[in-house]
């Protein structure tokens, strides 16, 4: 069985760039000044995903404050509401207030925006190995108040994702659910626009809406549960919340090798909740490796 | 024990000289300065007419999880983890046994018995909070880990009250994590209860901030050893005068949970947020006594801020604190 290594979600800030937003919050530094070592950082780590043989990664997100952050920044209508807390970690996000999806604003190009650092969102990779990153629908309106009529902005949302994604022009784009979701059906036209990495969490109910849909991997706990609905199933199964290194991924991905030909072995969640120096020796292990 | 005790949660804002160089003093200068610490801020806060005066603010932490943490053995930091924003916190990872390699707070007892203060209350880092926020790469399972920081803590608190010597000795476990995952509530119970199994002579609170539903915490309650329950209420309030004062319904919940059971509890009402700067106004602070005194008798009621103060400057602490004692005062008049 072939292997495809993923690491998706933000990726640990090093101790550089921490200073550096530590000092652009204090006014220190320029948001030009910090645009630039956000810059220089995320070529850093695509030169890491390199020696460590990665084969897809998604975007550092290196000045995403959290995993909504610069999407909801960027709409016209949704406002930043108190901290809430991410799923029972100690871990917070701001909560996105929502009333409508208004027009999409530029993500993309240098921009200062508030309660967060400058954008742009994403800081291309010109490789094959590079994955434009998107928190999922589903999971974005769940981290949500929603104080507006709930299908509109659903069906809204969608079509603000169809523009962001032909405005960028992507070419591969990871979708994070990282809730249960309940209506995968919802990126069906955005897999025909895209290669369409998925990350669920949980169980979907409703198969069925995946039926001739395109899906390049679906990755989650149990690969069977989705193999017939993407060119080659995922396990999320490097631990996000361990900082044991040696996982024994080799061992544990074994049981599908009659099963099937290719897997995406994936990371459970964001690294981001690594110490960096654990997340920059665990990214060698996806293989079954160090 | 005086009706409506005003008391201090924890940790108050350290004064710059300490904070910029907390982690570069060598050990003994440390000591010197965060005692100068201490009595600068125990100073301050009699001055605002605080009854009990917990350690002085923390000035010898940096962190309540840090702080016991990096004195155990069996547990290594590998660097910061994100708690929001550009905010991170020293992650432990549990690789080992654990054990504690000194006390965690024995020098705050020592000079507070040598101040001869006895009006004070020492905060400790919880075991389920400490589990909850540690990895886990040892232990066979989270509730496992949590009963050994248990015995941990047991051990610790014992020191600190074998030190303080004779007179009941206020000891406050620290909970923010205790109702983040309510199918672990059986955790949170037991690995408390470890922490004080055994130990004479103290009167135990458990402060729980960050919750969304303390109606878990008051399922438990009766088999808990806690007398004291610091909970925090502001910053769910509304400002506004003469209102319904939504933020307090949980006063009536924790009512009800006492009366079930023999033994007396009391609750610490946290009367002024500390998350902003606006000021509480007196008659605001003390319509939220007055409502919860409709359940709860004086003698049960104790008056605090929602949590500790640290993330305010000393001057909007001071006068946060002062605000809350004067409101004290007048409702204590009133009875």
């Amino acid at each position: 069985m072939e292997l495809i290594s993923l690491l998706y979600g933000i990726y640990p800030r090093s101790e550089n760039l921490r200073k550096a937003y530590g000092k652009w919050e204090k006014g220190q530094l320029t948001s030009k000044e910090t645009s630039s070592i956000i810059e220089e950082e995320s070529r850093r780590y695509y030169d890491l995903m390199n020696e460590a043989s990665i084969d897809y990664f998604t975007d550092p997100l290196f000045n995403w404050y959290d995993l909504l952050r610069p999407v909801v920044l960027s709409i016209d209508g949704i406002k930043l509401g108190p901290l809430a807390r991410y799923k029972a970690t100690n871990t917070f996000y701001r909560e996105p207030e929502i009333e409508k999806i208004g027009k999409l604003l530029e993500m993309n190009e240098f921009r200062e925006v508030e309660e967060n650092p400058p954008l742009p969102a994403y800081h291309e990779l010109d490789s094959e190995s590079y994955l434009y990153f998107l928190p999922g629908i589903n999971s974005l309106l769940k981290m949500s108040k929603i104080t507006g009529n709930f299908m509109d902005i659903k069906e809204r949302l969608k079509d603000t994702y169809l523009e962001i994604i032909k405005k960028i022009k992507m070419k591969r784009l990871l979708i994070y659910e990282p809730f249960e979701s309940d209506d995968i059906g919802i990126y069906g036209e955005i897999t025909e626009a895209v290669t369409t990495f998925l990350v669920l969490t949980g169980s979907a109910e409703k198969l069925k809406a995946l039926e001739g849909m395109k899906f390049f991997s679906i990755i989650s706990d149990n690969p069977y549960t989705y193999s017939k609905y993407c060119e080659v199933p995922g396990i999320k199964i490097v631990d996000a919340q361990s900082t044991r290194i040696n996982d024994g991924i080799l061992q544990k991905v074994k049981q599908y090798s009659e099963d099937f030909q290719k897997m995406v072995v994936a990371n459970t969640e964001s690294f981001d909740f690594l110490p960096r120096v654990i997340a920059d020796k665990k990214i060698f292990s996806f293989k079954g490796g160090e | 024990m005086m009706d409506l005790v005003t008391q201090e949660i924890g940790s108050f804002r350290k004064p710059t000289y300490l904070s910029s160089k907390f982690r570069s003093y060598k050990e003994d200068e440390f000591i010197e300065v965060a005692k100068k610490a201490t009595l600068e801020t125990l100073d301050l806060f009699e001055k605002s007419g605080l009854m009990n005066v917990g350690v002085g603010g923390e000035m010898f932490r940096w962190e309540m999880y840090e702080h016991p943490i990096s004195r155990m053995e069996g547990v290594e930091i590998f660097g910061p983890v994100r708690s929001f924003d550009n905010r991170y916190y020293n992650k432990g990872s549990v690789y080992g046994d654990i054990l504690r390699k000194k006390p965690f707070h024995i020098e705050e007892v020592q000079l507070f018995k040598e101040l001869k203060k006895n009006n004070i209350k020492i905060p400790v880092t919880g075991p389920y909070t400490l589990m909850d926020w540690s990895f886990n790469d040892h232990y066979k399972s989270r509730e496992e880990l949590a009963m050994a920081f248990g015995k941990i803590m047991n051990e610790e608190i014992r020191d600190l009250k074998s030190a303080w010597g004779e007179g009941t000795l206020q000891i406050q476990i620290d909970e923010p994590a205790a109702t983040t995952h309510p199918e672990e509530m059986n955790i949170v119970l037991d690995s408390v209860n470890e922490s004080v199994k055994g130990i004479e002579g103290i009167e135990t609170h458990l402060h729980v901030c960050y919750s969304t539903d303390y109606g878990l915490l008051f399922d438990i309650a009766p088999s808990l050893n806690v007398s004291v329950y610091n909970l925090e209420f502001a910053n769910r309030d509304p400002i506004s005068l003469e209102g319904e004062r939504k933020g307090y319904e949980d006063v009536r919940r924790f009512k009800e949970t006492a009366d079930t059971m023999t033994r007396k509890i009391s609750l610490g009402l946290g009367v002024t947020d500390i998350h902003r700067d606006y000021l509480e106004p007196i008659p605001l602070i003390r319509e939220r006594i007055e409502y919860a005194l409709k359940y709860i008798e004086p003698e049960r009621l104790r008056i605090n801020p929602d949590c500790g103060l640290r993330t305010r400057s000393r001057e909007v602490g001071f006068e946060k604190l002062r605000n809350m004692s004067l409101a004290r005062d007048e409702v204590a008049k009133s009875l």
